[in-house]
């Protein structure tokens, strides 16, 4: 705009003041400039708040996908049972327990089976011995037999004096004989016992003999489900790690977007601190024509539009356009602060 | 089924041949009262040369165990393979018995 303005050939200013046309001419030019720069400013502040939006939403949608991922997997790892929740793990154990128990009692039924075995065992040893006993009664009784015979032939040697005896040795013989037949009926007592504790025996090997290969075929089964859902827990764990990484470098992505994002509130900064030189401008432009300005009087109107920089940035650059004579009047040294400006970027993120 | 038995120091060690079945209840009872008379302090039986065990054969040995720990001798398991590991395995065993 400045090197346009000194090509174009001016009319006389008419008392040696300012040109009313170049004055309305810039006065209408800084207004537009300063009606756009604004509007630039907003523009670029509505659009970054937007984005930032739509990052911060993508963010979100990333972190519930990663939350479905964990339900999906939670619903697969676990069945609802009575209201409660068991895990496929728990559940097998739950298997496991059952099956266990079964197969201890099936060999505590075995145990005691074997053990009445050998209690009948002694059962039969005891009635072997009583068995023996009543051969002996028998023994006995035909030695008692053979007594009363020979009562019976001494009697009769005796004659009428005898006769008593005779019947005596009578009642002796009947008595062996009954004792002769409660002897064989204990002996035929004793076989029937011994038969039925036998026949126990055949029960007892039935009890005690459970086919267990389903049982067997069952544990192994088990076995091999508690694998199954063991790797299925391991291959779960990994998917659940992969979606949760892949969703915290998303969001990691989106915040550094966001904080680039940021770069419009400096732009807005810049943009303030233009308009507000350019306003300060406006203002001294008229002073220029002036001739009667005294020397002190100008140096506060440059510290005056110094101050009117507030980012040190700006302030800056404007202190290093100046003519080192004039910096050192107004800033009290040649040194520019030019680090400031670093400092503000940081206190901005 | 055959057996053989013989004892160092405080250890009974009996060795096992063929199957393990109720059939063998007299021969066991034999064992056993061999164990309990000659008071060891560990019974080791031998079963890997033993081909078949049943549900009797493992009650046989659950009886021995309920006699021998009634006089604080303790039973090792020892060598089983096959069919008669995977009886013992599904019975848990290895929890009742040592296994040497």
């Amino acid at each position: 705009m400045t090197a346009n303005l000194a090509t174009i050939e001016l009319p006389d200013t008419p008392e040696g003041g300012q040109h009313p046309h170049l004055k309305a001419a810039v006065d209408a030019a800084l207004l537009v400039v300063l009606k756009t720069l604004p509007m630039a400013s907003d523009l670029v502040e509505k659009n970054a708040c937007d984005l930032s939006g739509k990052f911060k939403s993508l963010a979100e949608g990333a972190q519930s996908q990663s939350e479905v991922v964990q339900q999906v997997i939670d619903l697969a790892n676990n069945l609802s049972y009575e209201g409660q929740k068991i895990s496929l793990f728990e559940f097998s154990q739950i298997l496991e327990r059952a099956l266990n128990d079964a197969v201890s009692k099936i060999l505590y039924v075995s145990k005691m089976a074997i053990s009445m075995v050998y209690s009948l065992d002694e059962a039969i040893n005891s009635l072997g011995e009583i068995e023996t006993f009543t051969t002996r009664i028998q023994t006995i009784n035909k030695q008692t037999n053979l007594l009363a015979m020979n009562a019976k032939i001494e009697a009769a040697r005796a004659g009428e004096a005898g006769h008593g005896f005779a019947v005596v040795a009578n009642e002796v013989r009947q008595v062996s004989k009954e004792v002769n037949a409660l002897s064989a009926e204990m002996r035929s007592g004793i076989e029937r016992v011994t038969q039925s504790v036998r026949k126990g025996y055949t029960t007892l090997q039935e009890v005690a003999t459970t086919d267990m290969s389903e049982n067997i075929n069952a544990k192994e089964k088990l076995d091999k489900l508690m694998d199954a859902l063991l790797t299925q827990n391991a291959s779960f764990r990994n998917i659940l790690q992969g979606s949760a990484d892949a969703s915290r470098e998303l969001s990691q992505t989106i915040s550094g977007m966001t904080m680039v994002m940021q770069f419009q509130d400096r732009n807005s900064q810049l943009i303030q601190n233009s308009v507000n030189a350019i306003r300060e401008v406006e203002k001294q432009i008229q002073l220029l024509e002036r001739t009667d300005i005294k020397e002190e009087a100008a140096l506060d109107i440059v510290k005056n539009m110094t101050s009117v920089f507030t980012l040190s940035e700006l302030k800056s650059q404007f202190l290093e356009a100046l003519p080192a004579s004039m910096r050192i009047s107004i800033h009290g040294t040649d040194t520019i602060p030019g680090a400031a400006s670093t400092d503000e970027e940081i206190e901005l993120f | 089924m055959e057996f053989a038995m013989q004892q160092i120091d405080n250890t009974l060690e009996v060795r096992m041949i063929g199957r393990f079945t109720f059939s063998e209840n007299q021969k066991f009872k034999t064992i056993l009262q061999h164990a309990l008379a000659s008071k060891p302090s560990v019974v080791v039986f031998d079963l890997s040369k033993v081909d078949f065990i049943d549900s009797a054969g493992l009650g046989m040995l659950l009886l021995a165990k309920d006699e021998m720990d009634s006089v604080n001798a303790s039973i090792l398991l020892r060598g089983a393979e096959g069919q008669v590991k995977k009886m013992l395995n599904v019975s848990c065993f290895e929890v009742l018995f040592g296994m040497a």
